[in-house]
């Protein structure tokens, strides 16, 4: 993970939780999936009658909406939901990422580590351009923190 | 150090016989990988991954680079599939496979074997 392209966080902010690995992405990793790339691109997983492609923000939130979520309007931490943050860069999807249950987030950064962070503004100012839909959906799974 | 373009262009021109063509291939891909994979990116998109100017020129390689990308595969599976469809037009991964890397390098390193490819 490269501290370089996320400028509003620092070491404390972004703890580093898992080695680096190609066998998931962001998207598997909000959704409790360890083993599988979640991408519309030819040959990987996409959720049959799912928008694509994935770069499309709408069609990611209709994944999302598949899998239970609805859009909501803050990022804040609600009891008995989890929620979801995507952002965008240039128009564009690039990351997803989990709120924990204490309120804390958790990323998995393309084939880099998956790391928690205080804040979703903490992973904004380079790579990532803004946030451009909070979803959430009942807990079902309880991450350790 | 040489561009990505520059070493593509290098190894186009390069006069000599297949065995040397071959070697620059090999050499020319092997800068690309490498400057593909030191890529600093934290995004998921295999769209965005692909879109970086190594790769693309890792494409623009051919079908000669084909045995390179499976031995690669083969080696240490990574995001090599976007390549590999684009050049060869086959989607060899089952269903089953989809999103799982490992099973997806072994589909297509099956699938080159199958189709004749060497390396």
């Amino acid at each position: 993970m490269y501290l370089e392209n996320f400028p509003n966080a620092t070491s404390d902010l972004l703890q580093e939780k898992s080695p680096a690995t190609s066998n998931y992405n962001c998207i598997a990793w909000t959704l409790g999936d360890t083993e599988t790339w979640w991408s519309s691109a030819p040959g990987y997983f996409w959720p049959p009658r799912t928008p694509k492609p994935m770069s499309r923000l709408e069609n990611v939130v209709a994944l999302y909406r598949r899998q239970g979520f609805e859009e909501c309007p803050t990022p804040d931490p609600e009891d008995g939901f989890e929620k979801v943050a995507l952002y965008v860069s240039a128009g564009e999807f690039v990351h997803a990422a989990l709120q924990l249950a204490d309120g804390r987030w958790t990323s998995k950064f393309g084939k880099h580590e998956d790391a928690e962070h205080e804040t979703l503004e903490s992973l904004l100012g380079g790579e990532f351009e803004s946030i451009g839909c909070i979803l959430k959906r009942e807990r079902k799974i309880r991450r350790k923190a | 150090m040489k561009s990505g373009a520059q070493l593509t262009t290098t190894a186009k021109k390069k006069p000599g016989n297949v065995a040397q063509r071959k070697r620059d291939t090999e050499t020319t891909f092997r800068a690309l990988a490498n400057a593909w994979k030191s890529r600093k990116s934290h995004s998921s998109s295999i769209e965005e991954m692909s879109m970086d100017l190594a790769y693309q020129q890792i494409i623009g390689l051919g079908p000669n680079v084909v045995p390179l990308l499976l031995r690669e595969l083969e080696r240490e599976p990574d995001h090599w599939f976007w390549a590999l469809h684009a050049i060869t037009r086959h989607d060899p991964v089952p269903r089953a496979s989809r999103g799982k890397i490992s099973e997806m390098a072994k589909a297509w390193v099956a699938w080159g074997k199958q189709q004749g490819y060497r390396w």
